[in-house]
């Protein structure tokens, strides 16, 4: 690599290019957030404007007298449940394939990866019908089944590979010892894959804490809905009431969490994103 | 190897996961090609085989035209502009291992994480005609002339559509290209070097062939996944108005299963979106496979 510093105005032109498109993400970013502290005097007469005085209480109003309250539990705890279903299924079903050489575990992990490119939209009619006569329509743990069967695709494409690319000496080390496979696995093999763990935690958590057209689909009262269906559903009072701090509070308490865990974890996200598509 | 013993391991993990996933994701999938024979409401028991009546309706719905057009549109343009910049973005940033520029990248990946509700919503209001962001922009700089009613106007609603989904995609794509590139070997470019390749050169002749795979394998991905943010996108800024200028294939989709519960017809429309997608996918890979493969 040339490692020589010049500054061309090929590379400068570059690098402000570069920093303009940086804005224009950074910038809307930041409007939601110093918007959502606005009154809504000062938001109507100038949406470019900084509050004179920060308004917390908007989040107050947000979280009380709206129903972020309640969509807030129902995505925390939907996501968590089901990212921790996800990490065990995928990671015990991944090894599995991993270690198995047959033509059913091959056909079964195919399938399995398959999903990835399934256009989840065209199914939303006959998904909703099948959770309907299951009577699972409108309930939060049917909610969780379907966000855990759409997540293996990804995670079993990642831990699968991650498992193949792990020796076998240390499991038949631990099988001589007189371990179980139960405990082989879960004291020896899945301490040792964290890193790919991890990486399909965050990715996880954060699709099935943004995911709309599922949770649209297949909840239908407040009580069961999770942040973005519950914000969408509110805009429409919003506008009613020209209430849009309050809204933009609301879509801070969707939008920080994922964001923050992201750039905590951006290493392991990344990472891991890429180690399906880049063979090798 | 996991020998007979381990049995009872297999099991306990495979059965569940298998179950669901086929009673959630397969048995849909069946369903759907199944239904689009058929007639239906969604809760009766009744279900009529109607044969390929579905279908011939789809052939004399204008909307279903109109609505594969703006599918197309989206399609395309959202694939050229994500592409072309994350493309651009990936070859600025690979050998760049400063603060500089590893800041941006992660930037640049944040849309990507954000809930596709939040950034409807956010675009909603930079388009919003009255106190838009955009709008009070031109008359802050004096273009007042250039104002429009962004999401409410025919010829700009499907670029304002565009914008915010390449917004989205951008971040991903370069960070699946800047590990492609990584991937190469880097005494190919030695090698190009030593000959005197130029930078172009270097790009067109090393760097391209190198990703070109990875490239096939993202636009393919790109083009399923683009169907469910569209479909997001509109569901929420646009319901499809104004009088059908921004309506999907998904749109109708979602219409005709949810608001007249005819789940037969809204069968038909995926089955129909499954094939045009089927032959895009396989008019991308014939197209793109191969080429640059030798080189």
């Amino acid at each position: 690599m040339n490692k020589k510093k010049r500054w061309t105005p090929f590379a400068a032109v570059r690098d402000l290019f570069a920093v303009i498109y940086a804005i224009g993400i950074l910038f809307p970013l930041s409007w939601i957030i110093y918007t959502s502290l606005k009154t809504n005097q000062e938001f109507v007469t100038d949406p470019w404007g900084l509050p004179a005085a920060p308004q917390w209480e908007n989040y107050v109003s947000a979280w009380i007298k709206v129903d972020f309250r309640t969509y807030a539990l129902n995505s925390i705890v939907i996501t968590l449940v089901s990212v921790a279903i996800v990490v065990v299924l995928a990671s015990t079903v991944s090894y599995i394939l991993a270690r198995t050489r047959t033509r059913w575990s091959r056909g079964a992990r195919m399938l399995i990866i398959a999903g990835l490119y399934v256009p989840v939209t065209l199914l939303l009619p006959s998904l909703f019908t099948t959770m309907y006569s299951l009577g699972l329509w409108n309930s939060r743990p049917g909610l969780v089944a379907v966000y855990v069967v759409f997540s293996l695709p990804y995670s079993v494409l990642v831990l699968n590979s991650f498992y193949q690319s792990m020796p076998v000496e240390l499991e038949e080390a631990a099988a001589i010892d007189g371990c179980g496979p139960h405990q082989t696995f879960w004291r020896v093999v899945f301490p040792l894959s964290k890193n790919g763990i991890i990486t399909v935690i965050i990715f996880n958590f954060v699709w099935i804490w943004n995911d709309y057209i599922f949770a649209l689909t297949l909840i239908q009262e407040n009580e069961n809905m999770t942040l973005p269906v519950g914000i969408v559903s509110l805009m429409s009072t919003f506008k009613l009431k020209a209430d849009w701090v309050t809204l933009f509070a609301g879509l801070n308490i969707v939008m920080i969490p994922s964001v923050l865990l992201y750039i905590v974890f951006q290493k392991y996200l990344t990472k891991g994103l890429t180690t399906g598509s880049v063979k090798g | 190897m996991l020998s007979k013993r381990n049995k009872g391991f297999v099991l306990t993990y495979m059965v569940p996961t298998f179950l669901l996933y086929i009673v959630f994701c397969i048995y849909p999938c069946i369903k759907s090609l199944v239904l689009s024979v058929c007639e239906w409401s969604g809760y009766s028991q009744d279900i009529k085989f109607v044969g390929l009546s579905n279908f011939a309706r789809l052939l004399s719905d204008k909307n279903v035209w109109s609505a594969l057009g703006h599918n197309m549109f989206l399609l395309v343009a959202c694939t050229v502009f994500t592409f072309v910049l994350a493309l651009a973005f990936a070859v600025f940033f690979t050998s760049k291992t400063d603060k500089f520029h590893q800041t941006l990248k992660i930037i640049y990946f944040i849309p990507y994480v954000m809930s596709t509700a939040v950034v409807s919503i956010l675009w909603t209001f930079i388009y919003n005609s009255s106190f838009g962001l955009l709008n009070t922009f031109l008359e802050k700089i004096g273009l007042s002339s250039l104002q429009h009613v962004w999401l409410g106007e025919k010829d700009t609603i499907m670029g304002a559509l565009t914008v915010p989904l390449v917004w989205i995609n951008v971040g991903f794509y370069m960070i699946m290209f800047i590990a492609a590139i990584l991937n190469i070997p880097e005494d190919r470019y030695e090698a190009a070097r030593i000959d005197g390749a130029s930078k172009w050169d270097l790009f067109l002749h090393v760097t391209m062939p190198g990703i070109w795979n990875e490239i096939t394998t993202s636009m393919v991905f790109f083009c399923v996944t683009a169907f469910n943010y569209s479909f997001e996108l509109v569901y929420i800024m646009t319901k499809g108005g104004p009088n059908r200028s921004s309506e999907l294939l998904t749109t109708y989709l979602y219409e005709h299963a949810f608001k007249y519960s005819d789940y037969g017809y809204a069968s038909a429309i995926g089955v129909l979106l499954f094939a045009v997608l089927a032959v895009i996918i396989f008019g991308v890979l014939k197209l793109m496979g191969g080429r640059f493969k030798d080189e």
